[in-house]
């Protein structure tokens, strides 16, 4: 059995986790609130911008490069969105099984399949395994801004156009709750518009709008703005994932950890009320020798 | 009712507010949108975005570039993804940042899409300081 002293020993070090996960959930709880401000700043945006694009496609019969499906896809770039570090329960892990299921069963089919890493973990398996992408960004949790987005947006964007890929995929936790996300697989280009909410007849929209420019360098304008925003709201959802989910799993943890210190408390009570019965007996006894 | 929104991906400037007037820098240059203007969708262009309150008759100024706007019977919708506030603007750092762009235009490694990106910047910082000094230059 363990000594006094190695039962001590262990309630302290539990202690000082148990002190390091409350740290951490706390730092968690408000990076998410933060994070959640910024997609609910971010949908006025997101519902405007779509709107007119539906409209316009719809009564300007306007077609776009950016919107038109290929064919047969066969060349695919799937572009991977997971964390930075680590203890944040599934969020990582879910995403990677969930890309490395999709290599194994399309890359058979395809003629190519590129990774575009956003985030360490996701980079760091895959390298492990030899597989490289063609391009990774780290630190999306610290400055997560449009700007960011934007740049990732325009690369994958030439990607596309120039050829490369008939198809450009998106892996990310789409933020549902602080304790749920969901592993979502997007296809971000081509851009797929909506157009079911639409009603020609019954819109206010009016079809002798002025246009300046021209309709079609309009969409291109708008479809590329579409593009940039579902980068950053992709970023933003992931970004608050991961809070979240770090969030829950050192509340697990910080919860696991008082369960540890109380049962290792009772081992530690026990144990002394066993020496001190030993040593009176052992007093008791000496005095009755002496007698 | 003629309301004016101003929206960013990453803030909501101005929400449903009432106006009596906007000048929009569009992309073949301002426009004065009064209520009852046709209806209209145009790139916006770098320039200052101004528009006046309609109940207290303030005039809001802004630098916008890159965005759309949608003007329809009810009002304007303006998205940007650039907008610096007036007060906002240091006039310091505005013009560091032209110089810093004119020195990078006078070389000749840039790609069409970087040099294009540069002058937008240039042209950004520029219309800033305007901003900052008109009233020194009306009064």
């Amino acid at each position: 059995m363990a000594s006094l002293k190695d039962i001590r020993m262990r309630i302290d070090s539990t202690k000082n986790t148990q002190q390091i996960t409350k740290a951490m959930k706390l730092v968690s709880a408000a990076k998410l609130r933060r994070a959640q401000h910024n997609i609910t700043n971010m949908r006025p945006y997101a519902v405007t911008l779509k709107k007119v694009i539906a409209n316009i496609t719809a009564t300007q019969k306007v077609t776009h490069p950016l919107m038109t499906a290929k064919d047969s896809v066969k060349r695919v770039l799937l572009v991977v969105l997971t964390s930075d570090r680590g203890l944040c329960g599934g969020f990582n892990t879910n995403i990677i099984k969930f890309a490395d299921k999709y290599r194994l069963e399309n890359s058979p089919k395809l003629e190519k399949l590129d990774f575009f890493f956003i985030g360490k973990r996701g980079d760091d398996f895959f390298t492990k395994r030899g597989i490289k992408s063609i391009e990774t960004y780290f630190k999306l949790d610290k400055d997560i801004s449009y700007g960011l987005a934007k740049g990732v947006a325009e690369k994958l964007i030439n990607h596309y156009l120039d050829g490369s890929y008939d198809e450009i995929r998106l892996v990310y936790n789409e933020f549902q709750s602080a304790i749920s996300q969901v592993v979502t697989c997007e296809t971000l280009l081509p851009i797929q518009v909506e157009k079911t909410s639409f009603d020609a007849e019954g819109s206010q929209f009016s079809k002798d709008i002025i246009f300046d420019p021209s309709p079609e360098a309009i969409v291109e304008e708008l479809l590329k703005k579409h593009f940039n925003l579902s980068v950053y709201k992709a970023m933003s959802e992931s970004v608050a994932s991961e809070h979240g989910a770090r969030m829950s799993a050192m509340e697990n943890a910080t919860n696991n950890a008082k369960e540890m210190i109380n049962k290792l408390t009772l081992t530690y009570n026990k144990a002394r009320q066993e020496k001190i019965t030993t040593e009176l007996t052992e007093i008791v006894s000496g005095a009755e020798a002496i007698k | 009712m003629f309301k004016l929104n101003l929206l960013t991906p990453e803030k909501k400037v101005v929400v449903d507010q009432e106006i009596t007037e906007a000048v929009i820098p569009t992309i073949s240059g301002e426009v004065d949108i009064l209520p009852g203007h046709v209806p209209m969708i145009a790139n916006l262009g770098t320039g200052i975005l101004k528009f006046k309150v309609k109940d207290t008759g303030a005039i809001f100024k802004a630098v916008i570039s890159s965005g759309y706007c949608e003007v329809n019977p009810e009002g304007v919708n303006i998205l940007t993804e650039s907008i610096q506030l007036k007060e906002e603007i240091s006039e310091e750092k505005a013009k560091a940042q032209v110089a810093e762009a004119n020195a990078k235009l006078t070389k000749e490694s840039l790609t069409d899409a970087q040099f294009e990106e540069t002058l937008t910047d240039a042209k950004k910082a520029q219309v800033g300081i305007d901003l900052v000094n008109e009233n020194i230059r009306h009064h």
